[in-house]
């Protein structure tokens, strides 16, 4: 569980040190900050104002029309959240230069589309899919298998959308110094977030994307540049852990190594299938553009997980003596550090800070259009409404958006922290959809009666393992082998029980 | 697939699951990248201020996005890979 909570963007350490109030905002940099978030909805604007038809595929995939730097960009901002900032330093903090498997578990998420993305952009342009429970239903015709896959996929991106909305509201409550309360905060960006969201879809979003991933980058600039410093170099850091804490900067056992592949498969395959991944993808407007884009974003963690990591182990040197969940407020303690050395460096921290929230939008926005997309798609149409018109079903799916966010910021405000922890099991659940795409993409005689199967297997061991209080299993997570029961099940259930060819 | 899938991907002239070598650079920079082989308790000298096998892994990690790179772009080749889906849409031409 404590793994999966390292990958899951809730940054505690946020919600801590701002609420502690030791780094509030002046009016200039709130105005500025404040500028910035308008500045989305007006973005959300252009973004409707482009719209060629109102089109599911115009308003999901932005009419399939996304160039190579939007692609980039957007991809980089979606796949990079706030839990990348303030999380991955606050483990550093924890366990030193052993959570250097973040940079290779991050780039394995490109190495996973290369398994199926692909043929999957051929049906997808070919059969026009919209969702990724499009190319489900095509390639299996089963309407259950179709919607357990859309649920699972709800229920990741829920936690995801969750998660972000309640360090959204601890990110304004710190900066305002507590003069807004995190609920405030929560409903005030939501309202944001969904207004542009509403206003131009998937073209709003990406195009919000291209700011917040330029902020991001810049963010990440920055932090390299100020917080090595902080320690006197990384030479320094290195050269004094090795003494106070020599376990921190030492080799992984050969368990830990274990844990390193099961982070890369959960990942690679996890993180590869998100829905709002797997949909941009389908909005590429050419396989060129998006070759470049995959190809770049291979070398992002070394410009962004690496430089958390540095952060991390500066943190561990800079301000010891952090325990447990508050180690996660590491750089935001470094921010504070930061902005009491000189005016330059309180500006420095007020564009990191922006960078947050960016990562933070830009992950929930996805992540919710993803819902919508799902929702309408794959469960209103398909099983409700079949003959809906395209008008309507983006009348559908706007509407969901704000009934989502709606329940979303409900359960932000008033949950209690052991939901939230059940909702950290995402990518346990998300997994084991994977078979779907790495198999069914290219084992013709894989059924769909096997991929459920396979994949009611999976769930129960990865759930069941957790719930027994065994997240993992030799070092490999719980859900990695359930994944690995999910792919034998497959392997076994076509050679004995292939699909009838003729018949599909 | 419903349609023929030798037919619906005819357009894939390369993709990377067909090259084995591709697979094996992979198992070998990955082999690289995750710090097994050193022994138990291990730093090394510092290399730009890394760790010894820190500074290994990220070198393998750059050996990764470089080979993902290449593999990218020499065996992922779809014949429509310039091909415009927002135009073909517009005019209701076929996507391939």
């Amino acid at each position: 569980m404590d793994l999966i909570r390292q990958i899951s963007p809730q940054l505690p350490g946020l919600v801590v040190q701002m609420s502690e109030g030791s780094f509030g905002f002046g009016p200039g940099a709130l105005t500025l900050i404040g500028l910035y978030l308008l500045s989305m909805i007006g973005i959300g604007w252009l973004g409707r104002m482009r719209r060629e038809s109102n089109s599911l595929a115009d308003f999901y995939l932005a009419g399939r029309s996304m160039g190579f730097a939007v692609l980039f960009l957007t991809l980089y901002a979606t796949q990079y959240s706030g839990n990348t900032m303030f999380g991955y330093t606050g483990k550093s903090y924890r366990i030193g230069f052993e959570w250097t498997v973040s940079i290779l578990f991050m780039f394995s998420i490109i190495a996973g589309y290369l398994l199926f993305a692909p043929r999957l952009v051929i049906v997808a342009r070919r059969f026009n899919f919209i969702t990724p429970g499009d190319y489900i239903r095509q390639r299996f015709g089963s309407p259950r298998l179709t919607l357990l896959a859309t649920i699972l996929m709800i229920y990741a991106l829920c936690n995801y959308t969750l998660a972000q909305l309640k360090a959204m509201g601890a990110a304004v409550e710190g900066i305002t110094d507590g003069r807004i309360g995190s609920e405030y905060g929560i409903i005030a960006l939501a309202v944001i977030m969904v207004i542009y969201e509403t206003l131009g879809g998937m073209r709003s979003v990406a195009w919000t994307d291209v700011i917040q991933g330029t902020v991001l980058l810049l963010g990440f600039g920055i932090l390299l540049f100020l917080v090595p410093a902080l320690g006197g170099g990384l030479t320094n850091v290195v050269e004094q852990l090795s003494v106070q804490q020599p376990q921190m900067v030492t080799a992984p056992s050969l368990e830990a190594c274990n844990t390193w592949i099961s982070f890369i498969v959960l990942l690679g395959c996890g993180a590869a299938i998100y829905p709002q991944a797997i949909q941009r993808l389908y909005a590429s407007r050419s396989v060129r553009g998006l070759k470049s884009s995959l190809a770049v974003m291979a070398f992002m963690p070394l410009t962004t997980t690496l430089i958390a990591l540095v952060c991390g182990a500066t943190g561990r040197i800079v301000l010891p003596g952090m325990e447990g969940i508050a180690t996660d407020q590491v750089l935001a303690r470094l921010c504070g550090l930061i902005m009491q050395d000189s005016a330059a460096g309180y500006w420095l921290v007020v564009v990191i800070i922006a960078a947050a929230l960016a990562a933070l939008m830009s992950t929930a926005d996805s992540a919710l259009l993803s819902i919508s997309s799902m929702f309408t798609r794959d469960i209103y149409q398909a099983h409700l409404r079949p003959d809906s018109s395209e008008e309507e079903l983006t009348r559908v799916g706007k509407i969901c958006s704000w009934v989502f966010v709606f329940l979303l910021v409900l359960v932000a405000i008033g949950t209690e922290k052991t939901l939230v922890r059940l909702l950290e099991l995402k990518f346990e659940v998300l997994i084991q959809v994977v078979p779907c795409f790495f198999l069914g993409l290219y084992w013709r005689r894989l059924s769909s009666s096997v991929v459920l199967i396979g994949m009611l297997v999976g769930l129960a061991i990865g759930l069941g393992l957790t719930a027994a209080g065994q997240p993992k299993v030799w070092g490999f997570h719980a859900g990695v082998v359930g994944l690995a029961f999910n792919f034998v099940i497959c392997a076994l259930g076509t050679a004995w029980f292939p699909a009838n060819l003729e018949k599909s | 697939m419903s349609t023929d899938s030798t037919d619906l991907f005819q357009a894939l002239e390369r993709e990377p699951r067909q090259f084995a070598w591709v697979w094996w650079g992979y198992l070998i920079l990955y082999a690289i990248a995750i710090p097994w082989y050193w022994p138990a308790g291990y730093r090394g000298t510092l290399i730009l201020g890394l760790p010894t096998w820190v500074a290994v892994t990220l070198a393998a990690v750059v050996g990764l996005a470089l080979w993902t790179s290449l593999v990218i772009h020499r065996c992922w080749i779809d014949g429509s890979d310039s091909a415009d889906f927002a135009a073909a849409a517009r005019t209701g031409g076929t996507d391939e």
